[in-house]
């Protein structure tokens, strides 16, 4: 009996399942048409809007609560630039939208609904957002906290940078990575702030070390020469993520400053710095410096002599020591230096260019 | 005119028309490649990021097919490489998103005058 | 006689309800793994991780025997995949066309003598040629040995630490790899491989080597392989992928830690299900020596690859993909219950060799002995019927909810489209089903007769999603 039951149940569901398939395609293609019949509406109010410059007196109320018309507003925002893009922000402050979206964003939503207004938030959030942008880095949800870091970088917020420093020290490697991503939105004037958060947990407890060569990394990427003594003295320490975080930084800044430093770090005891510090010492395109790379394409990993042969193929001077290389006793040496010429279609001719086989040492 | 992002048409094809040209809008790489070989035009803006295509791929194409009208290339990546292989391809111009609307209308009409 | 009749018969069908509720398990546990995953999607930032210089590079491996006809546009296409960091390696597996031509001239390759770190044994490597525009490309010309050899010859050659496996016939979406790498990028000390979903191309308008429209095909046998790739990758393998389980990751699209894959010294030459036997030999590894890992499933990352449109061609790759997966079975017999194994010991990898491995033994038997049984009155007819009946239906709802789940990518929305595939749940157990169910078992008997098929062997058994050459 109990079998015939479980039947029953069996099929009355396998029933319910079918005309849920149906009706749940159905519904979605008529969604889909409301969505796109509404999103349309609303780009080509907004254009009208925007190429007249007029701001209607009676937009309706319910606009502003359509995440449609959010999107619709936002895309606006990041298409224009200059007036345009002030009359945008003009009528974002008009419409009510931000309140909306804050509302959202705070009250027990469904989460789809909340992270949704937190989203469309810290693109069209005012500077006058940026206490609650703070709120939510505390948040429970990393995605949340990850976009209020972005809310603060777009609004430019410089007091915001130690406290989403600190956050990274508490998160996951990746958040922590995303979120000095978010750092680098900002522009230089988010240089000093770094710099003095690195120093002042120079010598802390572990936590922060993650996070300060995150913090280096960013330096790299902001790219401003005031950053440098900071880097040059992380290079210089016994921590292997700061020293391989240093030395791409500084090759991204590229100044003359760090020759000195970055040289050094070719004899490193650990490949990965020397791979960096060779490809930064090529980013300062000074051929003087062609003679130690070249002693780096006889090292014992593949990286590293690879990094070697492409940074003398763009330094000035480098093609020679290449040729010289090519007729060296190290064959590993050889070999790098006839790939990389071989690549930039400067290989002499009638030199074998058949295939080696060799492995000296495997690195990843 | 051909960009995935609705607001870039609606935006431009009023400047646009506005100045007196007559514009084709369409959504997707596929679609402009079709308008580009059919339609006769004298400028192509197209965005590089589209569903479809690459829009150094369709000009790529049209240069095949021995279609030279100038090609305005629109985008909102920041990448060297794209913009020197656009050049390569014989693309006009370049611009970069954020764009601001009456400067590219400017620009547009100039091209259209030397013409 | 007629007793044991009885209770052989009453497991059989015993286990046919069990298979179905385990299916339907599946799919509820994949219910919310995938609706983690598009929360993750829609607001995990991932425009951030195309402009981050942290996101991991990866080599694309893309093993090539005879395939003049797409190898450019494939190679093309890969390079065009929105990643800030790829190179495309081909592999020239000895082909008899044009294929090595074919690429030197579209990309004005140069021979190099790449220093070729030959951490994994292939057959001899001729000559590697070059080019860094528009992307990095590698291509390995090397004599003919294999799917399986000419992919390690391809990471031999990889530079970067993540190498992405694939086919020269598959179409990648231009998102799958950022969809993909996302979930090495959130974890990367632990994840290992990352597989795809992989989904018919058959029925779909394809233009300039982009997907503008996806339709439900047109013959039978294509439709019924849908409605099994969307059960197999929708439905079972995030559940599968959420307890760390995964017993294959497919090798139309999988993305795994190049060291990982040197460890275990690559992947099996001849072997014919070599993407489960170099999945199953991870997790072995792993297992081991005791580090943490996981490898998982991405089911946003898509990719799309031409199934069997005939009955002969289908029956070809069922048989092989049973032998690959008999070789499987042999092979790592000491991870079946073990404990150790963990989640792929204890759930996995039983799964598999209960619900796939043994599943057309136990099915060719109920067809045998419950109407035996029925005959000869071993089995009360009613209590039969009734299971069966449970069988059907558990499985009819089983494909519906894969369906249901299937709904969040909106792929065939029109109405007829959607009722071609809710026929196809019903329709598959007249006669389709039961036909696999014989080659699978041709498979078991059948002994060399099945196995000489030459060069067909040489692309090596998939699973489900992997071309078939007789196109």
């Amino acid at each position: 009996m109990g079998l015939s039951l479980v039947s029953t149940v069996l099929a009355l569901a396998t029933v319910v399942a079918s005309v849920a398939l149906i009706s749940v395609k159905l519904a979605h293609r008529i969604m889909l048409k409301g969505r796109g019949v509404r999103s349309a509406h609303y780009i080509a109010a907004l254009g009208e809007m925007i190429s007249r410059k007029l701001l209607p007196a009676d937009i309706p109320r319910r606009w502003a609560a359509d995440p449609l018309f959010h999107d619709a507003v936002i895309e606006y925002r990041h298409l224009l630039s200059g007036e345009e893009r002030e009359f945008v922000d003009h009528l974002i402050a008009e419409v009510g939208i931000v309140g909306v979206l804050q509302r959202r964003a705070r009250w027990r939503w469904p989460r789809p609904v909340r992270l949704r207004a937190i989203a469309a938030l810290v693109e069209l959030a005012g500077s006058d957002q940026v206490p609650f942008l703070r709120f939510l880095l505390g948040d429970h949800n990393d995605y949340v906290r990850s976009h209020a870091a972005h809310g603060l970088a777009r609004l430019g917020d410089v007091s915001s940078i130690p406290l989403i420093l600190d956050l990274a020290t508490r998160v996951r490697p990746w958040e922590a990575a995303r979120l000095a991503d978010a750092l680098a939105a900002f522009d230089r004037r988010a240089v000093k702030p770094i710099n003095e958060w690195i120093l002042k947990h120079w010598d802390g407890d572990g936590s922060h070390v993650e996070t300060i060569a995150q913090a280096a990394r960013v330096l790299g990427l902001l790219g401003e020469t005031s950053a440098e003594t900071t880097l040059i003295e992380m290079l210089e320490s016994d921590r292997l993520g700061w020293k391989v975080a240093a030395a791409s930084a500084l090759g991204r800044i590229a100044s003359d400053t760090s020759r000195g430093a970055l040289l050094k770090a070719l004899h490193d005891d650990s490949w990965e710095v020397r791979a960096r510090a060779v490809r930064a010492l090529a980013s300062l395109a000074d051929g003087s410096v062609a003679p130690a790379i070249a002693e780096l394409l006889s090292d014992s990993q593949w990286w590293v002599r690879q990094n070697a042969a492409e940074s003398l193929g763009e330094l000035p001077g480098g093609v020679a020591e290449l040729q010289r290389a090519l007729s060296s006793e190290d064959r590993f040496a050889a070999d790098a230096a006839r790939n990389q010429l071989a690549e930039l279609r400067m290989l002499p001719a009638g030199t074998e260019t058949t295939l080696a086989v060799g492995s000296r040492e495997g690195s990843s | 005119m051909a960009d995935d992002a609705a607001p870039v048409r609606v935006l431009l094809s009023r400047h646009l028309r506005a100045a007196g040209h007559e514009v084709i809008e369409v959504a997707d790489g596929m679609a402009a490649l079709r308008a580009g070989s059919e339609a006769g035009l004298d400028l192509a803006v197209i965005d590089q990021l589209m569903p479809g295509m690459l829009g150094t791929e369709i000009i790529a194409a049209w240069r095949e097919d021995g279609l030279e009208f100038p090609v305005f290339v629109l985008t909102a990546i920041d990448d060297d490489d794209t913009v020197v292989h656009s050049f390569e391809l014989g693309a006009a111009d370049y611009i970069r998103k954020p764009v601001n609307m009456a400067e590219l209308t400017a620009r547009i009409n100039g091209r259209l005058r030397d013409k | 006689m007629t007793r044991i009749l009885g209770v052989v018969g009453t497991v059989v069908l015993c286990y046919f309800v069990v298979l179905q509720l385990y299916m339907l398990m599946l799919a509820a546990i994949a219910a919310a793994a995938l609706y983690k995953e598009r929360m993750l999607e829609r607001f995990g930032r991932l425009d951030d991780m195309l402009a981050s210089d942290i996101s991991p590079p990866v080599s694309v491996i893309v093993p090539a025997y005879n395939e003049e006809a797409g190898i450019v546009e494939s190679v093309r296409s890969i390079a065009m995949i929105s990643y800030p960091r790829v190179e495309v390696v081909v592999v020239n597996d000895g082909s008899k066309d044009g294929t090595l031509e074919k690429l030197i001239g579209s990309f004005k390759l140069e021979p190099v003598p790449l220093p070729y770190r030959a951490n994994l044994e292939t057959s001899e490597v001729r000559q590697v040629y070059h080019t860094r525009r528009p992307v990095s490309i590698t291509v390995v010309d090397k004599v003919n040995g294999g799917r399986a050899d000419a992919i390690n010859a391809g990471i031999n050659v990889a530079r970067y630490p993540y190498v992405m496996i694939t086919d020269a016939d598959v179409l990648i979406d231009g998102t799958a790899l950022v969809k993909a790498m996302r979930h090495i990028v959130e974890d990367r000390h632990r994840t290992v491989a990352v597989g795809g979903n992989v989904r018919p191309l058959n029925g779909c308008v394809v233009k300039y080597g982009h997907i503008v429209e996806a339709k439900v095909p047109r013959t039978w046998i294509e439709r019924w392989q849908l409605l099994e790739y969307v059960r197999s990758f929708v439905s079972a393998r995030p559940a599968w992928s959420a307890m760390n389980a995964l017993p294959l990751i497919s090798g139309a699209f999988g993305i795994f830690l190049r060291q990982a894959v040197v460890e275990v010294g690559g992947l099996t030459s001849g072997h014919m299900g070599e993407d489960m036997d170099l999945t199953m030999r991870i997790h072995r590894h792993y297992r081991k020596l005791g580090r943490p890992y996981r490898m998982v499933y991405a089911p946003s990352a898509v990719v799309w690859t031409e199934v069997p449109s005939t009955r002969a061609v289908l029956r070809r790759q069922r048989i092989r993909w049973h032998r690959g997966l008999m070789t499987a079975v042999r092979d790592f017999r000491s991870s079946f219950l073990n404990p150790r194994h963990g989640s792929i010991g204890m759930i996995g990898w039983p799964a598999m060799v209960l619900f796939e491995y043994l599943a057309p033994i136990i099915e060719a038997a109920g067809y045998v002995i419950v109407p035996l049984g029925l005959i000869l009155g071993g089995i009360d007819p009613v209590a039969a019927l009734l299971l069966l009946l449970v069988a059907l239906l558990a499985g009819a709802l089983t494909s519906l909810a894969a369906l249901l789940l299937d709904e969040r990518y909106g792929y065939f929305n029109e109405p007829m489209e959607a009722l071609k595939l809710l026929t196809m749940v019903f329709v598959e157990n007249l006669g389709l089903r039961q036909q696999t169910v014989w080659w699978r078992i041709r498979a078991m008997i059948g002994g060399k007769s099945t196995q000489a098929w030459g060069d067909m062997q040489r692309r090596g058994v998939g699973n489900l999603g992997r071309k078939q050459s007789a196109a």
